[in-house]
């Protein structure tokens, strides 16, 4: 461990904007709203708060716990956060969890992150102005696959992505309060502006002919508008609740939304002082989540775009992907507003904006865990970190770009982005809550707090959480994890492609499972005691 | 708009920003981190 004294935050609502920031990203607006008409509608809000309660908030407390637990022992990463819970000398190995996937997912989050750098950009300049729907479907395909150059010439991709990658590198070197809160106190106020803005836009826009208005208040003339997409929205079907897979994709939502499992947040929260409060400002965190995700995420893809596709129109693009609805769907409703080439230009902007910014503050923290590990157990300085983790996203980054129509973006997502973030949540819960004992987990959470936590929290921490995680676990073993690593209904042609691209990402694992014996080989050397 | 869709909306909307609200009002009105005395201000 590094004899430096470690960083601090700057202020309590900078650490409370970074930490949300962290949690707020393109699944609030992208995944949220699909996820809600494809599991009951309003009856998803039941399990969904539920999740909330159960898995959520306790889940962010655990990390913040996790975190903090860590930090004031001189770790900045979940390896030796995991060994300051447990004395075991398999504890650090199963940290590892806590640096691959926030590298893994850092890499090809900042390239989806790109691409809504590059249509703020294409926005800006009107190049998807006048497109219709094939063609701004040809449009996102061009830029995705390098073969077809119709739109898009190949280096494209190429630059946003080193531009985006470069702000991250830049923001994250400049340290925790210069870097990385300062982001948070510029970026999370303009990503609400903006979604506020546009809300107000989408919900006040009139009526709207389309080509099949069933399901619309105003099918009878032919008509939709924002209401129905609420309608739509929130029309409880009471039948989704006796379904086991609601229930899932509920907390599956809660899971990705507040960026849990991920090792980030206790990378942040490794940075707090012994007596700074975790328990409010972790309800404040996930309050500030859920407003960007419920009340704003909510209120505009799903609305906007049923007001000028139609329910029909709008289940078909739900149906085609998050993507789907973000750059082909938004930007054909923007290309239809009232108020011409401007308000196109302008809500363009803001969308692919507040895209943008919920995407680099998350990313900025994703790099973090790794950059602390090398720091302290190796002593680089935090530019060497933030530019050598810079190099290493560029060069596998670029494998995503070239080989993204393969399918080798889609395995990183699921192993690293989802099945994965369970595991890892899981492993910290039984460490945090039963290894390191209810009774300290509680004494953690509370010193210095600024909210007295019920009891009954205790409780949901000790048996519920684990519980809900370990049945999730399994679900998502059967019904997802088997069927993707046997590639099941993936074409033939991409099981090459998918088959390289886990080998790469076993590399990481095992590459970083080296460095963790070589740092505590050092650490040894040192005569280090880990306290 | 439909009732039932409307009471879950708004059911929804109360209940972040509810939380949202009467957290932060909490923060805002904790004490915020312990400051030291300036240096030589202690005999």
């Amino acid at each position: 461990m590094s004899d430096k004294p470690r960083e601090q935050w700057g202020s309590r609502i900078g650490l409370i904007l970074a930490m949300a920031g962290n949690a707020v990203g393109l699944g609030n607006f992208l995944r949220f709203p699909r996820q809600a008409v494809e599991n009951g509608g309003g009856t998803f809000m039941i399990p969904y708060f539920v999740a909330f309660l159960l898995v959520g908030i306790p889940l962010m407390w655990i990390e913040w716990g996790v975190g903090r637990h860590g930090g004031l022992r001189g770790h900045g990463s979940v390896p030796g956060m995991f060994e300051s819970l447990w004395k075991h000398p398999v504890a650090k190995y199963l940290g590892v969890l806590g640096l691959f996937m926030p590298l893994v997912v850092l890499i090809y989050y900042c390239y989806i992150e790109s691409w809504t750098l590059a249509w703020t950009f294409f926005s800006a300049t009107g190049a998807t102005q006048g497109l219709d729907q094939d063609g701004m479907r040809g449009f996102l395909s061009s830029y995705q696959n390098l073969s077809d150059p119709s739109v898009h010439a190949v280096w494209t991709p190429f630059l946003f992505f080193f531009i985006t990658l470069f702000v991250n590198i830049w923001v994250v070197s400049r340290g925790l309060s210069a870097g990385i809160e300062k982001l948070a106190k510029i970026g999370m106020p303009i990503l609400f502006i903006f979604a506020a803005i546009l809300v107000i836009r989408v919900l006040s826009l009139p009526g709207h002919a389309v080509a099949d208005a069933t399901g619309c208040i105003g099918a009878a003339a032919g008509t939709c508008s924002p209401t129905d997409g609420l309608n739509f929205m929130f029309t409880p079907d009471w039948s989704a609740l006796g379904n086991a897979k609601v229930w899932l994709a509920a907390a599956g939502q809660i899971f990705f939304t507040l960026s849990v499992g991920m090792g980030s947040l206790q990378a942040y929260a490794s940075y707090l002082k012994k007596k700074d409060d975790l328990t409010l400002s972790g309800v404040a965190t996930c309050a500030t989540n859920e407003t960007a995700e419920v009340v704003l995420g909510g209120s505009l893809a799903i609305p906007a775009v049923v007001t000028f596709f139609g329910v029909t129109g709008a289940v078909a693009i739900s149906k085609a992907g998050g993507f789907d609805l973000g750059f082909v769907a938004m930007p054909l409703v923007f290309n239809q507003l009232p108020g011409g080439q401007i308000m196109t230009v302008a809500a363009g902007v803001m969308w692919f904006g507040l895209l943008f910014f919920a995407g680099i503050t998350s990313s900025v923290s994703m790099a973090t865990p790794v950059m602390s590990f090398l720091e302290e157990n190796f002593g680089w300085t935090r530019k060497q970190s933030g530019f050598g983790i810079g190099a290493l996203a560029l060069a596998l980054g670029l494998l995503h770009i070239v080989f993204y129509q393969g399918g080798f973006l889609d395995e990183w997502d699921y192993w690293a982005g989802t099945f994965g973030l369970v595991i890892l949540a899981l492993v910290e819960t039984i460490l945090f809550v039963w290894v390191f004992g209810p009774d300290n987990m509680w004494r953690e959470l509370h010193e210095g707090a600024a909210l007295q936590l019920p009891r009954f929290f205790k409780f949901v921490m000790t048996y519920i959480t684990p519980v809900f995680l370990l049945v999730m676990m399994g679900w998502w073993t059967v019904t997802e994890a088997i069927p993707t690593l046997m590639m099941e209904g993936k074409p033939e042609a991409e099981h090459a492609t998918r088959w390289a691209s886990r080998g790469v990402m076993l590399a990481l694992l095992v590459a970083q499972l080296l460095l963790i014996r070589a740092a505590w080989r050092r650490r040894a050397a040192r005569k280090e005691v880990v306290t | 708009m439909n009732p039932t869709a409307l009471i879950f909306m708004i059911a929804a909307w109360t209940f972040v920003l509810g939380l949202a609200g009467w957290s932060f009002y909490r923060l805002m009105r904790s004490p915020q981190d312990e400051k030291l005395p300036p240096p030589g201000s202690i005999p």
